[in-house]
């Protein structure tokens, strides 16, 4: 025990100090606080105007969240997902001499935490913006934070802890969860469907008895709807119903015998989110199941070439082998928005609503998924993290291009995607439609070079979320200039002329990032 | 004294350990030798209670599981793993209290001093070398005073310097009577270490010797005759 509280003082003290020596953290403290300010006052604002404000829609939204969130909590605990375990607490922390329960307890504080933080947040909120009393907002906190964590603790406990149920059981109870959660998103969808969808009636689905008295979640309500709506026999019922299962979960929690067998399950899934974490941190977008599961193909690819060629065709033999061949999650996200804006522009009559700014509908989606979203790494980036690269007796500038030429041509199918249905149903023309997926390629293109300058410029000083900062400002340079253009050239010329000036602009733009990123190919410790 | 009892361990249907016995008795040095995928990691993980299996473990007579156990028992894994946002100093101390270990501030600084690391002390987790965390965690396992110690090849990454070392605190554990156990693939590093030798294949015990017993044969034509593998003269 007195290790655990070293190891929880330690850390926090030293990653403190280690934040305020990083100029990150204050840039990303002063936004957390515009962030926060923001928040507050377009909820004060929609609350204000739509005149929200009552104690019923705040234990409505409590109770849709309570609904939620402990259906997925046991779940996570039943199938020993739920706590997180570091590879360094598997070395030093299981074989300690510490009772396995508190070993629980130790990775479920980081839980308790964040149930103060909510319990002060939704105590705030209530008594600010929904007439909750200081009183009612005090009783929510103790009840949630204490009694809450007390029931969570207990649940962590017995999930985790229980050497007597079988896997079996455990399986079934994760079932049943997702069955009970499936009931209650089928009622919901029932009400909406059959009567008029409002918040009304989410209120009114909530205070039926039957739903307070569902054991547990229903309690939980019950307890909810007690302190902020007042004393009615069902909640008094579900409150002690709640009080007594807390008590019990408890005392069964504390009794059980624990000999830390789950310390092989916590060992297995510390070690792949371990691995998922080093995955993120590179970009790449990983799914563990797809992962265990994929099938690689034979095949075979003729190099026809040498030097940096050789890093094209090797990753065209690599992907030949792969199922799904170039295309990915990706590819099915530009399809699925293609498709939406086919049938957005198709049944909301786009063409007589927009008129002639139809045309920068496509471009306009797909230019802010593009800016949005940071991309995810393939096997281009793999290349820097291997020695071979740099080996390689070839010019920087053709070793980044052939390392990430499969890239443009994923990005010309993407393009296609996601430009084809919309140009169809608004009736876009052939040239415009061409340019606009040329456009698509000229930003993907666009968006990965300047990813690689800001990696190669800023390094490891400003930390992920500054690269990204870096990376968007750029980009936002280069598209900004890439308008300018445009408009000129749309204005003078024709809109064709207009969309092609772009894409020689940001081209060229684009080309100059590349030239300047190609120093990341030149050694390895560019990216230290 | 370390004793495996009957250990058993499945992954779903495949037998990783099958029915395995052995002890190495107290004060003395025992190793763990066989080729890749023959249980011994999976034996070295359920000696320190990250596995679950059939069959006992004991440590000086009492169940590896059991908090009394643990306080004596020292564990060095193949792959160390540190906390990141903790000094090396304070990965010694977070053990100290761990186990409320005797060790005092001179024989840590001894022991850092003796691993190269009292110039790295100040060093944070996520800022060590694979060699300097594999250090750190041998020094963390002494300073709990075990014993019962268990490395897992933790020769692995090492210098030349601290494998030399590595020799020595073993040769010395072994004469405060502290019980020893070495999981590793390279032999010529544990020759003149060695007092009882386990030679696994295939989830099985598949020859013990004691140094009595091996008289002058060398380990690599021990390990090679039971084995069958490499080139035995």
């Amino acid at each position: 025990m007195k290790g655990l509280l070293y190891l929880y003082q330690r850390t926090i003290i030293n990653r403190i100090k280690k934040a305020l020596k990083r100029p990150v953290t204050y840039i990303m403290g002063i936004f957390l606080l515009l962030y926060i300010v923001m928040i507050y006052n377009s909820f004060h604002m929609m609350i204000q105007e739509e005149n929200f404000g009552s104690t019923e829609n705040l234990v409505t939204i409590l109770s849709m969240v309570i609904f939620w969130l402990i259906p997925a909590n046991l779940i996570s605990y039943a199938r020993r997902r739920g706590l997180l375990f570091r590879p360094s607490e598997v070395h030093f922390v299981f074989s300690s001499p510490v009772s396995p329960k508190m070993v629980l307890m130790f990775a479920g504080v980081k839980s308790f935490a964040i149930n103060i933080i909510i319990g002060i947040v939704i105590v705030a909120a209530g008594v600010m913006w929904f007439g909750a009393g200081i009183w009612q907002g005090l009783a929510y906190f103790l009840f949630f934070v204490v009694f809450e964590s007390i029931l969570e603790a207990s649940a962590i406990i017995f999930c985790y802890g229980n050497e007597r149920f079988s896997e079996k059981f455990f399986k079934g109870l994760v079932v049943a969860m997702y069955l009970f959660m499936g009931v209650i998103v089928a009622i919901a969808a029932y009400l909406m469907i059959t009567r008029e969808p409002s918040f009304g009636l989410l209120q009114e689905f909530f205070a039926l008895p039957v739903i307070q008295m569902v054991p547990v979640v229903g309690w939980n309500v019950a307890v909810t709807r007690l302190i902020f709506l007042g004393a009615d026999t069902v909640n008094i019922i579900g409150m002690g119903l709640f009080l007594v299962s807390t008590v019990l979960m408890f005392l069964t929690a504390w009794r059980m015998e624990c000999t830390g067998a789950y310390y092989e399950d916590a060992m297995k899934f510390a070690d792949e989110y371990q691995a998922r974490r080093e995955k993120q941190k590179k970009g790449v977008a990983s799914i563990p199941w797809l992962e265990k599961h994929r099938k690689f193909k034979q095949a075979s690819v003729e190099y026809k070439g040498s030097y940096a060629k050789a890093i094209y065709f090797r990753q065209m033999l690599e992907y030949k082998k792969n199922p799904t061949f170039i295309f990915g999650w990706n590819t099915l996200l530009c399809l699925g928005i293609g498709i939406l804006i086919g049938a957005v522009g198709y049944f909301n009559d786009a063409v007589n609503e927009f008129g002639p700014a139809k045309i920068f509908i496509v471009p306009g989606v797909a230019s802010y998924v593009i800016f949005i979203f940071s991309g995810y790494a393939t096997k281009w980036s793999k290349e820097l993290e291997n020695p071979y690269t740099y080996l390689i007796p070839d010019t920087p500038l053709k070793k980044l291009w052939y390392a990430t030429k499969i890239e443009h041509f994923r990005a010309i199918a993407d393009g296609i995607l996601i430009t084809l249905p919309g140009a169809v149903t608004l009736g876009i023309g052939p040239a415009l439609t061409v340019l606009t997926i040329l456009l698509y390629v000229c930003l993907q293109a666009n968006r990965l070079y300047y990813g690689m300058l800001a990696d190669a410029l800023v390094g490891n000083t400003l930390g992920n979320t500054g690269r990204n900062l870096v990376k968007i400002l750029f980009q936002g340079l280069a598209i900004f200039i890439g308008i300018i253009a445009a408009v000129v050239a749309g204005i003078l010329i024709s809109v064709e002329a207009g969309f092609f000036a772009m894409i020689v602009v940001m081209g060229l733009l684009t080309f100059a990032g590349a030239a300047a990123a190609s120093v990341s190919f030149t050694k390895m410790e560019v990216l230290e | 004294m370390l004793e495996i009892q009957n250990l058993t361990k499945k992954y779903g249907h495949y037998l990783a350990v099958d029915h395995v016995s052995f002890t190495v008795p107290g004060g003395q040095v025992g190793i763990l030798l066989g080729p890749n995928g023959a249980g011994k990691s999976t034996i070295i993980k359920s000696i320190a209670g990250l596995l679950r299996y059939e069959g006992g473990v004991g440590i000086e007579q009492m169940p590896a599981r059991t908090l009394e156990a643990k306080r004596i028992f020292a564990y060095v894994p193949e792959m160390p793993a540190m906390f990141d946002a903790l000094t090396v100093r304070e990965h010694i101390e977070y053990v100290r209290r761990a186990y409320n270990s005797p060790i005092t501030d001179e024989e840590v600084e001894q022991l850092l001093i003796r691993f190269e690391l009292e110039d790295k002390q100040n060093k944070l987790g996520n800022e060590l070398s694979k060699g300097m965390m594999q250090k750190v965690s041998i020094c963390c396992a002494l300073a709990i005073c075990p014993k019962v110690i268990l490395l897992d090849e933790p020769m692995v990454g090492l210098d030349p310097a601290a494998i030399k070392e590595l020799k020595e605190v073993v040769l010395e554990l072994k004469a405060q009577g502290v019980t020893v156990l070495i999981s590793t693939h390279m032999l010529e590093m544990v020759k003149e270490l060695w007092d009882v030798m386990f030679i696994m294949e295939q989830g099985k015990i598949v020859g013990t010797f004691t140094r009595e017993q091996a008289k002058d044969t060398d380990i690599e034509e021990l390990f090679f005759r039971i084995t069958g593998g490499g080139e035995s003269e």
